[in-house]
C-alpha cells in the first residue's frame, strides 16, 4: 500500500514541477539556515570543549583598584602572575604561563610573520593538546630552562615545511635564536581562544623566549595570561578567594616603590575557559538562531498555504478516491505521503545548505564567532534536522487534513464537482497572512536596527587619513636585548627616513601603536591629574607616542595651539597634544587646556598641553580622552607612510630598504589605512549585509506567501466581485473593497508584532538589540510591508479589474 | 417619433485564442427605443449573451458603433463603462447573482453605493425600500439571499436592477433557474414593468415568454436573422403552464 502511494505521489508531483520545486528549495533553504543555526548554538553554547576538565580550566584576570575604585581593567601584574605560577596554592593543580606576540621568522624564505606563543609545558598538558608529530614540552623545558625548542602548528607544518614528516629536529629562527622544532599540532587541534577570537598561534616555544620586557609587579599586559587547573573536587571561589589573599600578602610590599601605584590593590577572578573562549558569542548565535526561525516560521506559512492550495486543485481526486471507498484516513496518507516526498527532497538540499553555510561562518564570513574551528556536520545536528522535518511534515499534514470535508468531498462528486468539499477557509486564510506579517514585520525590525547601526558605523568618517596610507610594522629582533633604547631610536629614525626616500612614500613618521592598527585593542586606559599629589581629580585617556610626521600623516588635524618638534620627540619633551574630548574636560575643571599641566598619579613631574587635535571617529571605540606624546619607538616601532597614488608598498623592496639599516630590522606587518579599518568594520560590514540578505528573503518569502493567499482569495470572490462589476462597481472600487479585507490581517499583524517589540523592549530595555530600535526602525518594516500589502493586492485583483466585468463572471 | 435608447452600428465581437478565433458576433445593426420590450431568441452558441454583455458594457465590441441615449461607448475606460453600466443598465440574471454575504436590503442598495455622486444614506433607504415593496419583498429585507426561495431571489434580483433608475433593464434568461409558476410571476412583474414605461432587453430560448415582448431578434451566429414587432404581445396569464 505505501509503495502504492508513493508511486502515485510520485506521478502527482511530476505533474506539478513547479509547486514541488517552490516547496523542496523553499522548505530546504530555510530548513538549511536553521539547522546550521542550530548546529552553530549547539557547538557554541552546550558542545562541551575539547579539553579534558572542561570546567577546572581557568583564566586569570585582574583589576587595579585604587579605594575601593577600578582603575585599569584586565591588569594582571606580569611578575605577580610568574611568582603565582612558581608557587603552589590550595585548590589548584597546576598554573601555566601563556604570552602571545607576534614575530618575524628569519630562516624561512621571504621571512614570515608568525603568530608565537611563549607557554610553559603545563599549558598544553592541561588540554591534552593533540599532536599530529613529536611530542609537547616537557617539565626539562620549563621556565627558566632556556631550552630553545619549538612546537609549530599543523598549517605551518603544510604551508611552511611541506607536511614533512621529517619536519622534526629542524628548526625556525627568531630574533636571532633558532628553536629545534619537536612537535606539530593535530590537524584537528583547537586552541583556547584566550586573547582574540581570530587568534590562531603558529609557533609555541617555552615562556623564557616570550617578547615582553622582565617580569615586574607595576606591568601588565593584555599579552600575557596565567592560566590554570583547579584540583578535583576544588571549590572555585575558595580557591579564588585564596589567591587573592595570596596576591593581597606581595603586592603592597612588592610595589611599595613606585608612587605611580601607592595605594593600589589588585584583585584576580577566576574566569572558566568556557565563558572566556564563548565570550558574548553565545548572544550574537542566538540571535541569529532567533532570525533563522523567523525565516523557517515565514516559509512555513508559505509552504502551509501552497499545500491548502493544492488540496483544493485534487479536490476531484479526492471525491474519486472517496466514491471509491477511500476512507478520511487514507485521504490522510495520500496527503502524508505527497509531502513526505516533498520534505525528503527538502531535507536533501537543507544538508546542502547547511555544509555552505558552516563552511562560510568557519571562514569568518559572519564575524570572529567563538569555536567556529569546531564546527562541524555532527550526528546532533543530523538528528535534529530529521526530527524537525518528521515534526513539521506530520503536523502540516494534519493540517491540511484538517481542512478536508469528508462528506463535502462525496458531495462533490455526486453534484458533477461543483461543490466545494476542500476550501481554505477565511478564517485560515487570514490567520497564514497574518502570521507572515507578523514575523516578517519582527524581523525586519530587529534587521532595521542592526543594519542601522552598522551602516552607520561602516559609513562615518573617521577623521584619519585614509586615503593613500599604510601601516608598516617593524620588527627589531635582535636589538631589542643586543641595543640600548637610544642606539635603536637611532637606527628607527634612519630606518623611517630611508622609507622617505622611497621612490612611491611621500611622507613616513614613527610611533606606537596609534589608536587603530592590525594589532588587538592594545591601549590601556591611563589617568592624569591636573593637580600634583595623591588621589586628585583625574581625566582618564588614552595615549599614543610618535613623531610629528607619525601624527601628521595619520591624520590628526591640530585645531590649537602647536605641534611637536622633531627635537621633542628625541627628547622625549614633557608636552603633550590632547584631543577636543579632553579639552573640554580640561576646560569644565576651570583651566584653559593650551598651557594646562598633567601629572602622572603621586607625581610631581608636569607634561604641559601645547596642542589640541580633533576628535577621532574609530570603528568599535567610544568617544574619549586622547593624548599624544612624542617619542621615538624603539620597542614595536609603527611607521606611518603616506604613498603616492595607486601605488601598493610591497614588503620585499621594504624589508630591502631596511636591511640597509640593520639586517635584523624587518616588515612583520604591512596594511593600508583602509585594509586596517575594513578588518575592524568586519562584523558591521557582516552585520549589514546578513540582514539585508535576511530582510530581502524574508520579504521576498513572506510576499510569495501572500500572494498565494490573496490570489486563492480572489479566486474565491471572482465571481461575487464579477456581480459587483456588472452593477457598477468600478476597477478602483474592486480594488478598495479587496484591499480593505486585506489589510484586516495585515493591522492585526502589525498591531501583534509591535506589542510584542514593545513587551521585548520594556522587558529588556538594556539588551544591545533593544537599544538600536528607534521609530524608525519600526516605521520602516511597517510601511515595506504595508506597501507590500497594497501591492499584492494589487497584483492578485489585476486580472479581474484589468478586463470587462464578463471576464471575472465568466471566469474566463 | 420614438426615442432611441441605444442604438448598434456594424458590432462584431470575435473571441480570440492562440488555434482559432470566434466569430461571436458578426455585424450587429440594433436600435432600442424607449418603452420597448425587445426578446432576444436563437440556439445555443448564436451569440445571444455575448449580445446581451456588450449591450451592457460588461464586454466591449470588438468592432463598430454602439451609443446609448446618444453617447459614443464602445470605446470608453473599463472605470467610464462602470459609471455607465451604473446609471443606464440595470441586470437581471438567470442565476440572480445577489452576493451570499449581504442581505437583501445591502443587494438591492449595491448600485447606488457605486454611484460617481455618492448618495447619502437616507436617500439610499428611501430608494431601497421602495423597490422592495415594487416586488413585495419587504419583509424579506434583513434576510440573507440563501433564506430565500428562487423565485424570491429573482424578485429581489429585479428590484436591485430597478433601484438605480436605469434607462433599460438587460434580463438574461430571467426563468432559467425556476419552476414554471415562478417563472411566470417574474415574467409577469416584467411586463408590469414595461408597461409602466421600462425599457427591456430579454434574452430567451423559450418561445413562449418571447411572445410576450413587443420586439422579438432572432439571433443565427452571431447575425440577426429576423426581427418581428407584436403588436399585440401575449401576456403572461395567457400562457399554458409549462410542460
Amino acid at each position: 500500500m505505501l509503495k502504492h502511494n508513493l508511486l502515485i505521489a510520485i506521478k502527482s508531483l511530476a505533474r506539478v514541477k513547479s509547486y514541488a520545486l517552490t516547496i523542496i528549495m523553499t522548505l530546504g533553504v530555510t530548513l538549511g539556515v536553521m539547522v546550521a543555526m542550530y548546529n552553530l548554538n549547539y557547538q557554541i553554547i552546550a558542545a562541551p570543549l575539547p579539553y579534558p576538565d572542561q570546567d577546572r580550566l581557568f583564566l586569570v584576570q585582574g583589576q587595579l583598584l585604587a579605594d575601593g575604585e577600578v582603575k585599569r581593567e584586565n591588569y594582571l601584574p606580569f611578575l605577580g602572575a610568574v611568582e603565582a605560577y612558581k608557587d603552589r596554592h590550595p585548590g589548584i593543580e597546576t598554573f601555566a604561563l601563556h604570552n602571545i606576540s607576534i614575530d618575524v621568522e628569519q630562516s624561512l624564505p621571504n621571512s614570515p610573520t608568525f603568530n608565537t606563543g611563549a607557554i610553559t609545558p603545563e599549558y598544553m598538558q592541561i588540554i591534552d593538546a593533540p599532536l599530529a608529530l613529536g611530542r609537547q614540552f616537557t617539565k626539562e623545558e620549563g621556565l627558566d630552562s632556556n631550552q630553545p625548542v619549538a612546537i609549530i602548528s599543523y598549517d605551518v607544518w603544510q604551508t611552511h615545511f611541506g607536511g614533512s614528516s621529517e619536519v622534526l629536529y629542524r628548526s625556525v629562527t627568531f630574533k636571532g635564536v633558532s628553536f629545534i622544532i619537536v612537535g606539530v599540532t593535530a590537524e584537528h587541534f583547537a586552541e583556547p581562544v584566550l586573547a582574540t577570537p581570530t587568534w590562531r598561534t603558529d609557533v609555541w616555544f617555552p615562556y623564557d623566549y616570550r617578547d615582553t620586557p622582565d617580569p615586574l609587579w607595576t606591568f601588565s599586559s593584555n599579552q600575557v595570561h596565567l592560566v590554570g587547573k583547579l584540583a578535583k573536587d576544588a571549590n572555585i571561589k575558595r580557591t579564588q578567594l585564596a589567591l587573592n589573599n595570596w596576591v593581597m600578602a606581595r603586592y603592597p610590599a612588592a610595589v611599595a616603590d613606585d608612587p605611580a601605584v601607592a595605594n593600589t590593590e589588585v584583585k584576580w577572578r577566576f574566569t572558566t575557559y568556557k565563558s572566556r573562549i564563548i565570550g558574548d558569542a553565545g548572544n550574537t548565535s542566538v540571535m541569529m538562531l532567533a532570525g533563522s526561525v523567523v525565516l523557517l516560521l515565514i516559509a512555513l506559512s508559505n509552504i502551509g498555504n501552497l499545500v491548502l492550495s493544492r488540496a483544493v486543485e485534487q479536490q476531484r481526486a479526492f471525491a474519486i478516491q472517496a466514491a471509491l471507498g477511500a476512507q478520511p484516513h487514507h485521504l490522510f496518507k495520500l496527503v502524508l505521503v505527497e509531502l513526505s516526498l516533498l520534505f525528503a527532497a527538502a531535507l536533501i538540499v537543507a544538508t546542502g545548505i547547511v555544509s555552505l553555510i558552516l563552511g562560510l561562518l568557519k571562514a569568518g564570513y559572519a564575524g570572529p564567532l567563538a569555536r567556529l574551528d569546531e564546527l562541524s556536520l555532527n550526528l546532533n545536528t543530523v538528528l535534529f534536522a530529521i526530527v524537525l522535518t518528521l515534526v513539521l511534515n506530520f503536523a502540516l499534514a494534519w493540517v491540511v487534513s484538517k481542512q478536508l470535508n469528508y462528506n463535502a468531498i462525496i458531495g462533490a462528486l455526486q453534484s458533477s464537482g461543483k461543490g466545494s468539499g476542500v476550501q481554505v477557509s477565511k478564517h485560515t486564510r487570514q490567520v497564514l497572512v497574518s502570521m507572515q506579517v507578523f514575523f516578517c514585520i519582527s524581523l525586519l525590525v530587529l534587521c532595521v536596527s542592526i543594519f542601522k547601526q552598522s551602516w552607520a558605523q561602516l559609513t562615518a568618517p573617521t577623521q584619519i587619513n585614509t586615503k593613500n596610507t599604510s601601516q608598516i610594522a617593524l620588527n627589531v629582533g635582535t636589538l631589542l636585548t643586543d641595543m640600548s633604547s637610544e642606539q635603536r631610536a637611532t637606527l628607527v629614525l634612519e630606518a623611517t627616513e630611508r622609507l622617505n626616500q622611497h621612490s612611491d612614500i611621500v611622507r613616513a613618521g614613527v610611533g606606537s601603536y596609534p589608536p587603530i592598527s592590525y594589532w588587538l585593542e592594545q591601549f590601556s586606559t591611563y589617568h592624569s591629574q591636573l593637580q600634583p599629589g595623591i588621589d586628585k581629580p583625574v581625566v582618564s585617556h588614552k595615549r599614543v607616542w610618535g613623531t610629528r610626521a607619525y601624527f601628521e600623516t595619520f591624520g590628526l588635524r591640530l585645531t590649537q595651539g602647536r605641534h611637536f618638534t622633531d627635537a621633542e620627540a628625541r627628547d622625549r619633551a614633557p608636552v603633550v597634544i590632547i584631543n577636543e574630548f579632553m579639552a573640554e574636560m580640561i576646560k569644565a575643571s576651570g583651566q584653559e587646556p593650551i598651557g594646562a599641566k598633567l601629572y602622572g598619579r603621586n607625581s610631581s613631574v608636569p607634561i604641559t598641553v601645547v596642542g589640541i587635535v580633533s576628535n577621532l571617529n574609530l570603528p568599535n571605540q567610544l568617544p574619549i580622552s586622547r593624548t599624544y606624546r612624542p617619542r621615538v619607538i624603539t620597542g614595536y616601532p609603527i611607521v606611518v607612510v603616506e604613498t603616492k597614488p595607486n601605488v601598493q608598498l610591497s614588503r620585499q623592496s621594504i624589508n630591502d630598504l631596511l636591511a640597509q639599516v640593520h639586517s635584523q630590522i624587518r616588515v612583520y606587518d604591512l596594511q593600508t589605512t583602509e585594509q586596517i579599518l575594513s578588518s575592524h568594520l568586519k562584523s558591521q560590514r557582516v552585520a549589514s549585509i546578513f540582514t539585508i540578505v535576511l530582510s530581502m528573503v524574508a520579504v521576498i518569502l513572506a510576499g510569495i506567501g501572500i500572494y498565494g493567499v490573496f490570489s486563492y482569495a480572489i479566486a474565491l470572490r471572482r465571481y461575487e466581485l464579477g456581480i459587483r462589476m456588472s452593477i457598477g462597481a468600478t476597477p478602483e472600487a474592486i480594488f478598495k473593497l479587496v484591499l480593505t479585507e486585506n489589510m484586516q490581517p495585515f493591522l492585526i499583524a502589525a498591531a501583534a508584532a509591535t506589542s510584542a517589540l514593545l513587551i521585548g523592549y520594556f522587558s529588556a530595555a538594556s539588551a544591545p538589540i533593544m537599544q538600536m530600535m528607534d521609530v524608525w526602525s519600526w516605521l520602516i518594516p511597517v510601511a515595506l510591508i504595508a506597501s507590500l500589502v497594497v501591492g499584492i493586492t494589487l497584483l492578485s485583483a489585476w486580472s479581474i479589474i484589468r478586463q470587462p466585468a464578463q471576464y471575472a463572471l465568466k471566469g474566463t | 417619433m420614438k426615442e432611441s435608447v441605444l442604438t448598434m452600428s456594424g458590432v462584431t465581437k470575435v473571441f480570440s485564442t492562440e488555434e482559432m478565433e470566434t466569430h461571436a458576433l458578426r455585424g450587429i445593426d440594433l436600435t432600442i427605443y424607449r418603452g420597448d420590450f425587445v426578446s432576444i431568441c436563437g440556439p445555443s452558441g448564436c451569440g445571444k449573451s455575448t449580445l446581451l454583455s456588450i449591450l451592457g458594457l460588461l464586454d466591449m465590441p470588438s468592432s463598430g458603433q454602439y451609443q446609448i441615449e446618444g453617447e459614443e461607448v464602445s470605446q470608453l475606460t473599463l472605470a467610464q463603462s462602470a459609471y455607465i453600466r451604473n446609471e443606464k443598465v440595470g441586470f437581471i440574471f438567470q442565476s440572480f447573482n445577489l452576493i451570499d454575504e449581504l442581505t437583501v436590503y445591502d443587494n438591492v442598495a449595491l448600485p447606488l453605493r457605486y454611484r460617481k455622486e455618492p448618495m447619502s444614506e437616507k436617500q439610499i433607504k428611501q430608494a431601497v425600500e421602495a423597490c422592495l415593496a415594487k416586488v413585495d419583498m419587504s419583509h424579506r429585507a434583513s434576510h440573507k439571499p440563501n433564506q430565500l426561495s428562487g423565485g424570491q431571489q429573482q424578485r429581489i434580483a429585479i428590484a436591485r436592477a430597478l433601484v438605480g433608475k436605469p434607462s433599460m433593464l438587460l434580463v438574461d434568461e430571467p426563468t432559467g433557474n425556476l419552476d414554471s409558476i415562478n417563472g411566470d410571476a417574474v415574467m409577469a412583474m416584467l411586463q408590469q414593468l414595461n408597461a409602466e414605461g421600462t425599457t427591456l432587453c430579454m434574452v430567451t430560448h423559450d418561445p413562449r415568454y418571447a411572445d410576450m415582448a413587443t420586439r422579438q431578434l432572432h439571433l443565427l451566429d452571431g447575425k440577426i436573422i429576423d426581427s418581428e414587432e407584436h403588436s399585440d404581445p401575449k401576456h403572461a396569464f395567457e400562457i399554458p403552464l409549462a410542460q
